[in-house]
């Protein structure tokens, strides 16, 4: 699948440059394309083939990312929903009855419930499709219609090129949690290029890319990537959409699409209806220059269209969507709003104090973002977002201070956007777990803003270089010089940085507090969801040669189980969860809840020394220590 | 504006990022490595007198400097100084130290020495006015003591046994030693009395002995006669899951020497490791029989008091 995803990268950036060739980029890469039409289909290419660079880096590097407890849950609740899809899709028509049955759809469809269906729809399609059948499963289902056939002849003649897709089942799993970290590439180009131009947008996706965080839950069989995915692509198809019907149309599908992804998605009207009272007052408004009478300028005034086709199909795909809302509607429903809506507090340490209840440190979330968001990034950020201050505060300012930016408010919309999911998870008493995942949403849109402040910036080098030489404007070849210098410069930083920090990257903090040894000097979270025991794997085998009993702390079972399916541990290396003094091994994954675990393990070996320590730049994530009963231990 | 001041004003951002590409390097730079920490262990041991202490700064460096350390002689740390109530009986300290870390027990000590191992700093440090341990409580017990609970004068007096080892997890107080005394209800997961390290509500560990007291009833550890120094030294504390929400009864802890009390604290949730400490110079290099005690103001329940006491001179 790497390979295949890299000549999709190829061959996607070969038809972007063919058509740069053919002139679709005739406009350059400054002016905001919204001004210019909009992105052209080289601009889908370039950007789809960004998007299958990332995921493809994304699959090549997952192979020694340990597992994390949701992920365990959700590779069982994948398994179970692809009992369902196996049904449906079943080859034999009684078959596929059945899935329609309550029975079935309740035995299938109720584990984790308390998610919905989308991501882990996916997981289970890419386990039956790309894993257990690949390809004979897909050449079969395609071969039923005639409409399917050339489907059929594609995926046998990519099984030629690739027998196998994954070389670990736990890939097909994360498969589509990769696609949908690559997919906010996708829509961040084209976003960034429509507001900003195509410079921006290429600028944007490098330093999305480089985001360690995110880049961190890309990897994953989780929700994370794609909620941030589907806040950036509802928000998208909603701004064009105040253009387009067709894209108001488009903004309620992937509406839709996007609360069966997770629930942070039944915010995003509040994001809308602030945008569009903001941007209703600020074109109605008598201000210099403006339509002298309202009923001209209430004609100004975009015609919210999508709010129209969310509400409508929004919902709607939203209960079609998951099966397991077919039957008892209501009551279902009503359970998943009242289980968020009583989410448990978990534990969160915050300058070396735990929390497990609120009130929660209204600085913890910012600080946090300057912690973990490479500064260059930040601060490009920042000049993206101060160079169009005018613009965002446009309706609290005075008429005659403020350019009319456009009739959709662009900035404005893109900064509410930043703010409002880490505005929301600040509140003191909104749970604060998971490390600073629930409020990536808000990362592509400050890598819009960092894209146009790179350009900017560059272009105000060139031009002022430009002034020295007594130029009136700045070539082009200037231009671009500086801004891959300027790009090179923001970029880079934040590139070393998700490099250093993998496959620890839930332990990643930047430079500017230190890494991830300041980030320990700080007392912030050093990590959480129990994966790194898939750093130990090689040291287990190197140790315990002929098996053992391994006391794996907060690794979930099913994520511990995978470590084996996969072969990374052999099946004789097996977990013990009652406790260390029967395990042979016992390992402490350092978050500092769970320090109260390695002062048992102290107790019950009768030693404070650790045979194997995991760290990150110096940090420890994860601390081995060995049972002095053991005689299966090979030093 | 003029060029030269833009393209100053522009050269701010690439230089932030290049500023944060150096700095991430020179971090990375500065990370010690599984030698450095092994070199200054192998100082450590040759410079260690008897007496000594040797730790490791800061805190969460911890596994790193005890693997290290581990690797050289084992014996150099155990749960006695990695669980310590405090340093003040320690003459001298050889702290392996990064980042330019100090334990904060350390503080007011003298540096007498300091060497380099790659990243990893062997400081020797002095304590200017060491306390002499005269006994440890802790490391006494043992068959010889005797523990019991005490209700109302009746006295349920607690065996002596080694059995197994407890482990019981996230959430759940502190594991069960090998030896111990054991206690009605007879539950070796918390009703023993012995040599365990509780989490405090800072998440330091802390080496003390285990005495949950009983509804309406205190547990009591009575050490036969032995020498006495001129003060005692005490801390109690709670499991910090047991004491983290504040909603629970105080405990009280007391030290008794020739029957009469000396130290007395009472512990109320949110106290964390708390010290407390009392005069025994009325009967300094007398021998006597000394006690601890604990009980709990309300409900027991949950009530993982666990006692360090020093005798000191």
């Amino acid at each position: 699948m790497i390979k295949l995803l890299t000549l999709t990268a190829v061959v996607f950036l070969g038809f972007a440059l063919l058509g740069a060739a053919r002139g679709a980029f005739k406009d350059g890469f400054l002016v905001p394309l919204q001004k210019v039409g909009g992105p052209k289909v080289s601009d889908h290419w370039l950007g789809l083939a960004f998007a299958a660079a990332y995921t493809a880096i994304v699959l090549a590097t997952a192979w020694n990312l340990g597992f994390m407890r949701d992920e365990g849950m959700y590779f069982d609740a994948a398994k179970s929903y692809a009992g369902w899809f196996e049904k449906l899709l079943s080859a034999d028509p009684a078959v596929r009855l059945t899935a329609f049955d309550k029975g079935v759809v309740d035995a299938h469809w109720a584990p984790n419930a308390e998610h919905p269906s989308l991501m882990k729809s996916g997981f289970a399609l890419s386990w039956i499709y790309f894993w257990k059948t690949w390809p004979t499963g897909l050449v079969e289902l395609f071969h039923r219609s005639k409409l399917t056939l050339p489907l059929a002849w594609m995926v046998a003649g990519t099984a030629k090129l690739a027998p196998k897709l994954f070389t670990e089942e736990s890939a097909a799993f994360r498969f589509p949690g990769m696609v949908a970290g690559g997919l906010i590439l996708y829509v961040v180009y084209l976003f960034a290029a429509e507001v900003g131009g195509r410079a921006a947008g290429i600028a944007a996706v490098l330093l999305q890319a480089a985001l360690p965080r995110p880049f961190f839950d890309a990897h994953l069989a989780g929700f994370d990537a794609a909620a941030a995915l589907a806040w950036v692509a509802v928000a998208y198809t909603f701004w064009r959409g105040l253009r387009s019907m067709g894209w108001a149309i488009a903004a309620g599908v992937v509406w839709g699409l996007a609360l069966l992804m997770k629930h942070n998605s039944w915010f995003l009207p509040v994001v809308f209806v602030v945008h569009y009272a903001w941007l209703a007052y600020d074109v109605l408004r008598g201000r210099p220059g403006a339509l002298p009478t309202l009923g001209l300028r209430v004609r100004r005034l975009p015609i919210p269209w999508p709010f129209l086709f969310m509400g409508m199909l929004g919902p709607a795909i939203f209960v079609y969507g998951w099966p397991r809302l077919w039957f008892d509607t209501w009551a279902r429903i009503d359970w998943y709003f009242t289980f968020h809506a009583h989410h448990d507090y978990y534990n969160i340490e915050y300058l070396h104090k735990t929390y497990f209840q609120p009130p929660f440190p209204v600085t913890m979330v910012p600080f946090l973002v300057v912690a973990t968001v490479p500064f260059a990034t930040l601060a490009a950020g920042l000049v993206g977002i101060g160079t169009r201050w005018r613009a965002i505060f446009a309706p609290a300012l005075p008429g005659r201070f403020t350019p009319v930016e456009d009739e959709r408010r662009t900035s404005f919309f893109l900064v509410f956007n930043v703010l409002l999911p880490i505005a929301i998870i600040t509140h003191p008493k909104v749970p604060h777990f998971g490390g600073t995942k629930h409020w990536h949403p808000a990362y592509p849109f400050l890598c819009i803003f960092a894209g146009m402040g790179v350009v900017f910036v560059a272009t105000k080098l060139a031009e002022a270089l430009a002034s020295l030489r007594k130029s009136a404007a700045p070539r082009a070849a200037l231009v671009t010089a500086m801004f891959v210098v300027v790009t090179g410069c923001v970029f880079a930083p934040a590139a070393v940085e998700t490099k250093h920090s993998h496959p620890h990257g839930l332990s990643h903090y930047t430079p500017v507090v230190g890494g991830p040894s300041g980030g320990a000097d700080l007392g912030l979270n050093r990590g959480f969801w129990g994966y790194e025991t898939g750093a130990i794997v090689d040291w287990l085998r190197k140790h315990f040669p002929n098996g053992g009993r391994v006391y794996a702390n907060d690794t979930f079972h099913s994520s511990w189980e995978q470590l084996r399916l996969d072969g990374r541990l052999p099946t004789n290396i097996e977990a013990e969860w009652w406790g260390a003094p029967s395990a042979d091994v016992a390992v402490i994954e350092h978050e500092q809840h769970m320090d109260e675990v390695e002062h048992q393990i102290w107790i019950a070996y009768g030693t404070v020394t650790p045979a194997y320590v995991v760290t990150l730049e110096g940090a420890p994530t994860l601390t081995v220590y060995v049972n002095p009963k053991t005689t299966r231990y090979v030093p | 504006m003029r060029p030269l001041v833009q393209i100053l004003l522009c050269a701010l951002l690439p230089i932030v990022g290049i500023g944060e590409l150096a700095l991430a390097q020179s971090q990375a730079r500065k990370v010690p490595t599984e030698a450095d920490w092994k070199a200054a262990a192998v100082a450590a041991k040759a410079a260690k007198k008897p007496g000594d202490v040797v730790i490791v700064a800061p805190a969460w460096a911890g596994p790193l400097g005890r693997q290290g350390v581990g690797a050289v002689d084992p014996t150099l740390v155990d749960l006695r100084t990695v669980a310590k109530s405090d340093l003040e009986t320690a003459t001298r300290v050889l702290e392996l130290s990064i980042r330019g870390k100090d334990d904060p027990d350390t503080k007011g000590f003298r540096l007498l020495d300091e060497k380099s191992f790659g990243q990893v700093k062997l400081r020797t440090l002095e304590n200017p006015h060491p306390d002499k341990l005269v006994r440890d409580l802790v490391s006494e017990l043992g068959p010889s003591a005797s523990v019991a609970h005490v209700t109302n004068g009746v006295i349920e007096p607690c065996r002596w046994e080694r059995g197994a080892t407890r482990m019981p997890n996230l959430f759940n107080g502190p594991g069960t030693p090998v030896d111990r005394f054991l206690c009605p209800p007879y539950d070796p997961g918390w009703t023993f009395v012995g040599i365990t390290a509780i989490t405090d509500l800072q998440y330091t560990p802390r080496r003390c002995l285990l005495m949950h007291p009983l509804d309406n009833s205190s547990t009591v550890v009575t050490y036969p006669p032995g020498v006495i120094g001129k003060k005692v030294v005490a801390y109690v504390g709670l499991h910090v899951f047991q004491e983290r929400d504040l909603a629970k009864s105080p405990v009280h802890a007391r030290v008794m020497v020739a029957g009469k009390e000396v130290a007395h604290t009472r512990h109320k949730d949110g106290d964390g490791w708390l010290r407390f400490e009392g005069s025994t110079a009325a009967w300094a290099g007398t021998s006597q029989e000394v006690k601890l005690e604990t009980w709990a103001e309300g409900s027991a329940q949950f009530r993982t008091a666990c006692v360090a006491a020093e005798l000191r001179d």
